[in-house]
């Protein structure tokens, strides 16, 4: 099942996610990151996106920040409109909506 | 200090248009070419999207494919853009990253410092606003977008001359939660062009102040691409800008 949701911080630019989760499998499939946002250098992006399928589905939304910042800086990437703090919590979001999704169609 | 290369305005396809930029880019790092700046419009009219962008979600592509309006993913991020042929003059700036301040906002406000210059040649009170672009009333008139690759900076834009805002969004799919913060329901409230501010401004106007403003201080002198660099661009177009591959690579 597909979960999406977007997010437009004030001052910052739209960012959608869009999160497959695997329901026979319980895992994450794939993640993509849509949005005007800027990040240096662009294929940073599939790193970002990597992180978030291999990454516990319990983790909070400050971990998973936490994680993001954590890659960034090591990479020495730039983020431009977007944050971790945003990142995390538009994919958790999504997250939930794939898994409700998901608990919809067993009922 | 660098000369610049001036290349006046051109009409290309949106794929050798983005491929030029590559091309050009290319050639300044290898130091082939001098740090350049380039005019160009787009022939056919065209819509952009950003590096990040599902091209499904951001354009019409039917509408597009039945009025001839090519689509090409661009490699800088930012949001999707329609390239009205007659409609804007788009500029590219192409250096190594050192002319310019390491902060990106710094850079953008640098060079979007030369297209508010020449806005005020030709009367139009305009500002920077960040992230990315240019405001006059509260309206934008110009957006724009940058990368860094392998020490060079790319930022290029537009300018709009001329607004078609009912084809400009109906060709794009605006997504409502983009205009939330600014509290305007209608989208077409967010955009100006020159002349709509002044129908007495030419377009010739508008090219002289551009090349004027971006020119001064600097050493410069017109040319063109080289042809190594169009025949690099040709190539860059063909198999990859023209592509669906990278079209719908996201």
């Amino acid at each position: 099942m597909q979960g999406v949701h977007t997010e437009k911080a004030p001052g910052g630019k739209l960012l959608r996610i869009k999160v497959d989760f695997n329901q026979e499998e319980g895992v994450i499939d794939d993640v993509q990151m849509h949005g005007d946002f800027f990040i240096h250098p662009e294929d940073f992006v599939e790193k970002i996106e990597q992180l978030l399928v291999n990454l516990d589905q319990e983790d909070s939304e400050e971990s998973i920040s936490a994680g993001l910042g954590r890659i960034v800086e090591n990479d020495g990437a730039e983020l431009v409109g977007v944050t971790p703090e945003i990142i995390a919590k538009t994919f958790r979001t999504a997250l939930a909506s794939a898994l409700a999704a998901t608990t919809a169609q067993n009922q | 200090m660098a000369k610049w290369r001036i290349i006046d305005v051109t009409a290309n396809s949106a794929f050798l248009n983005m491929a030029l930029d590559e091309a050009i880019s290319e050639a300044v790092r290898s130091r082939q070419s001098s740090p350049t700046i380039r005019f160009y419009k787009w022939q056919p009219s065209a819509v952009s999207i950003g590096y990040f962008q599902s091209l499904k979600d951001e354009v019409d592509n039917g509408l597009c494919k039945k009025l001839g309006v090519d689509i090409v993913r661009r490699r800088t991020g930012g949001g999707a853009v329609y390239h009205d042929g007659n409609g804007e003059i788009t500029y590219s700036v192409i250096a190594p990253e050192s002319f310019f301040p390491k902060g990106i906002t710094e850079s953008y406000q640098e060079i979007c410092g030369w297209i508010v210059n020449a806005l005020a040649k030709i009367g139009i009170v305009a500002e920077f606003k960040p992230i990315n672009d240019i405001i006059t009333g509260g309206k934008k008139i110009s957006g724009n977008a940058q990368t860094r690759r392998n020490s060079i900076l790319l930022q290029h834009g537009t300018i709009l001359f001329k607004l078609d805002v009912a084809k400009m969004f109906s060709l794009l799919k605006v997504p409502k939660e983009k205009i939330s913060d600014k509290f305007i329901s209608d989208v077409k409230q967010r955009v100006t062009s020159v002349t709509d501010i002044n129908p007495a401004i030419s377009e010739q106007q508008l090219k002289d102040a551009l090349i004027a403003a971006f020119t001064e201080g600097k050493e410069s002198g017109f040319g063109k691409p080289s042809d190594k660099e169009m025949a690099e661009a040709e190539k860059l177009a063909r198999e990859r800008y023209s592509s669906e591959e990278w079209n719908n690579l996201r």
